[in-house]
């Protein structure tokens, strides 16, 4: 029954579809690394960026993991409950960012792995921590690989934080739809938690969901700002420069210093396990 | 991505090959008659079990409530006691009799019962909208995806969910007949577990919470051959089994502090909820 299907080469399929391919020439390194400054522009409004830290039960004398840190958006407010965190990040832009948030913050009680997370060999680059996270990083090919190298790595618990349904954060792909437009290529949205938590199931691990809406809001310089950051993310094709900027003027609020705001949602899952 | 696979029709595909399936389902209120007694003393024996399953749910005074397969009433007087109003549906007349008595013992009046089976009922027109709808372990529809959409408007703020994770509530009497007969000792789950249930909820659109807990249970039994004909009944074995299962209980049920015989399982169970 439980090979009825198999939900890792489905999702590979789903990955493989959408361009990703581990033989062509795309570092994604690369992207993340040109993506690390949108990344800081579109600042994350303090109200809701720490959703994720009031659920992670992260403790006092804790080990914790941070794989696919980023610029240390969850990170950084980690290294200050708990004992260590060890950090692993490709990007080496991201990197340098969280490094700065960690010294801003004056934590020191971190390690940073620059790795892609395929390429960490449990058991030599890393240490089995108490605590295991993975925001927002399993755009891998092989999201069973990833799973599992997350549950060998973990002492006490897993957390996994992945997009619920459609990502269309800030609705511009719905309004294109709604007025008929062509976007250029399918939107293909990542998969989302449902088959992060098959790929669990089939492997005998019985994972908890909680699901969350989240709402954010992003500034940008100028709406071009949000316009140029929808199009490097492959989100919008660049022909339709004028109706996503058309679009982000008619939901757009001010800043008090002339920034374009725009606010965006998204519903995700938070995936849990404990270590038997 | 969705629509790749359509989890209702492998469910149906599953149900539709279990032994005595279709039968029990058209009799299925004669079918739980004769297990109300069983029942009955089943769920007194496990009252901190009723308790944690009641306490998920989130019930707050003046709540109407719809228990939906509701037995005994080992949910539905519980929510009585904390909710305005609870109405019970169970397709079985003994175990509703079952449930009138338990209501009356804690001196709630509170609630009505309909003896139907959720299938064959008009939804909404004769069970009404209820804040909350609870379905506690009766997930045995044959088309399940339109049961639950029925349930999702039935209710009007969240619906619950038990059912079971992994291994169902085995009392390891089929692995033992298998292993005396020569076949492999994995046996088909006799029914398809949460991971079903929540893909089907997916592809309806609806992202439900999960969590997974472990459940002690103790089944009491007059005797070995009260045992025996629970499994018939249940068609866990066929009547040829009848001497090695009776060999089998012998040697597992243990007597419980009052002297009474039970039987001991462990259980994963899943508990889904989602809100309106």
């Amino acid at each position: 029954m439980s090979r009825l299907i198999d939900y890792n080469e489905l999702w590979k399929l789903l990955i493989r579809r959408r361009g990703f391919d581990p033989r062509a020439d795309v570092d994604p390194v690369d992207f993340w690394d040109r993506r690390a400054k949108n990344y800081l522009d579109a600042t994350v409004s303090p109200d809701d960026k720490c959703h994720e830290l009031d659920l992670i039960d992260v403790r006092a004398g804790d080990t914790v993991l941070d794989v696919g840190a980023g610029v240390g958006r969850l990170a950084v407010p980690i290294a200050g409950k708990c004992a260590h965190i060890t950090v692993v990040e490709p990007s080496a832009s991201m990197m340098a960012h969280l490094k700065k948030n960690m010294e801003d913050s004056g934590f020191r009680n971190y390690t940073m792995v620059r790795k892609r997370w395929e390429d960490v060999a449990t058991g030599s680059d890393i240490d089995r921590h108490d605590v295991v996270i993975s925001a927002f990083s399993m755009g891998v090919l092989d999201a069973e690989e990833a799973l599992l190298k997350l549950d060998r790595a973990a002492k006490r618990e897993v957390y996994v934080f992945w997009f619920a349904g459609e990502q269309d954060f800030d609705g511009l792909l719905t309004w294109l739809k709604e007025q008929g437009i062509e976007n250029g290529q399918e939107n293909d949205s990542l998969p989302d938690y449902i088959h992060l938590v098959n790929i669990l199931h089939q492997a005998g691990i019985h994972a908890n969901i909680r699901i969350m809406d989240n709402k954010w809001s992003a500034a940008y310089p100028g709406v071009e700002g949000a316009v140029a950051s929808a199009i490097e993310s492959g989100t919008v094709s660049p022909e339709n420069a004028e109706q996503a900027k058309r679009y982000y003027e008619s939901i757009m609020v001010a800043g008090e210093n002339g920034e374009c705001i725009i606010p965006k949602k998204k519903k995700q899952a938070m995936i849990s396990w404990k270590k038997d | 991505m969705k629509g790749v696979f359509n989890h209702n029709e492998f469910w149906k595909c599953y149900l539709g090959k279990k032994p005595g399936f279709r039968e029990k389902d058209e009799k299925t209120g004669e079918f739980w008659d004769k297990m109300a007694e069983h029942y009955e003393s089943s769920s007194s024996r496990n009252t901190e079990n009723n308790t944690r399953d009641f306490q998920h749910i989130d019930t707050r005074p003046g709540d109407t409530i719809l228990d939906i397969g509701a037995g005994n009433g080992r949910l539905s007087v519980l929510m009585a006691s904390e909710a305005g109003f609870v109405t019970a549906l169970d397709p079985s007349k003994g175990m509703l009799s079952m449930l009138d008595a338990n209501m009356k013992k804690a001196g709630l009046k509170n609630y009505k019962t309909i003896c139907s089976r959720w299938e064959d009922i008009p939804v909404p027109e004769d069970t009404g909208v209820h804040d909350i709808v609870v379905c506690s372990f009766a997930l045995g529809f044959y088309d399940l995806r339109a049961a639950l959409e029925k349930m999702d408007k039935a209710a009007s703020r969240s619906v619950c969910l038990f059912w079971f994770a992994g291994r169902k509530h085995d009392d390891g009497l089929v692995p033992y007949i298998r292993e005396l007969k020569g076949l492999e000792t994995e046996a088909a789950l006799p029914y398809p577990d949460y991971q079903y249930v929540i893909n089907i909820l997916h592809e309806m659109d609806i992202c439900a919470d999960l969590s997974i807990e472990t459940y002690d249970w103790k089944y009491p039994f007059e005797s070995p051959d009260e045992a025996v004909e629970q499994a018939l009944h249940f068609k866990k074995i066929g009547p040829e089994d009848r001497e090695a299962a009776y060999g089998y209980y012998l040697d597992s049920l243990e007597e419980d502090e009052d002297g009474t015989l039970v039987l001991r399982t462990q259980a994963d169970q899943a508990f889904i909820k989602w809100d309106k």
